[in-house]
């Protein structure tokens, strides 16, 4: 397509039950990922902590 | 995607934490008509599991996408692939 800008590098790790953790490249400070209400409901999980879900990421994202 | 192949793992009884399945992504930018756009997320898994288990996980690992609400949400859009490699321990 068009010329390469900029490459981001993310490295995910998984933690127990519906966490993860987004290291982005240079910071150091992870992004948590995790479930809560209707995607913790339809996916019928109950995690010990609630926490935004990639989806919710993903809408952050675009509006932000 | 990671927390998809997770749950494909689990459902193989192939546990996932702690430190078994980790992800190294590559999200390209490119200058697309004069604006910087993602055309192509690259994931890579790293996957550690018991002995007997490599070819399930490679099944989790070749599936699982379709199963992922994030990666079909923005797939229209971005090119997404995957691989992994598998390690029995």
């Amino acid at each position: 397509m068009g010329d390469l800008i900029h490459v981001s590098k993310v490295r995910i790790v998984k933690d127990k039950g519906p966490v993860r953790r987004a290291y982005i490249e240079k910071f150091p400070d992870p992004v948590r990922y995790g479930v809560h209400g209707g995607i913790k409901k339809f996916y019928g999980v109950e995690p010990e902590e609630e926490l935004p879900t990639t989806l919710d990421h993903i809408v952050a994202a675009v509006a932000g | 995607m990671t927390g998809t192949l997770a749950g494909a793992l689990a459902a193989r009884k192939i546990p996932t934490q702690p430190d078994r399945l980790s992800s190294e992504v590559e999200g390209f930018i490119e200058n697309v008509d004069g604006k910087p756009l993602i055309t192509r997320i690259k994931v890579h898994y790293s996957v550690k599991v018991p002995p007997g288990k490599r070819d399930e996980a490679l099944r989790a690992i070749q599936i699982h996408e379709q199963g992922c609400p994030a990666s079909q949400s923005v797939r229209r859009g971005i090119a997404i692939e995957w691989d992994g490699e598998v390690v029995e321990e």
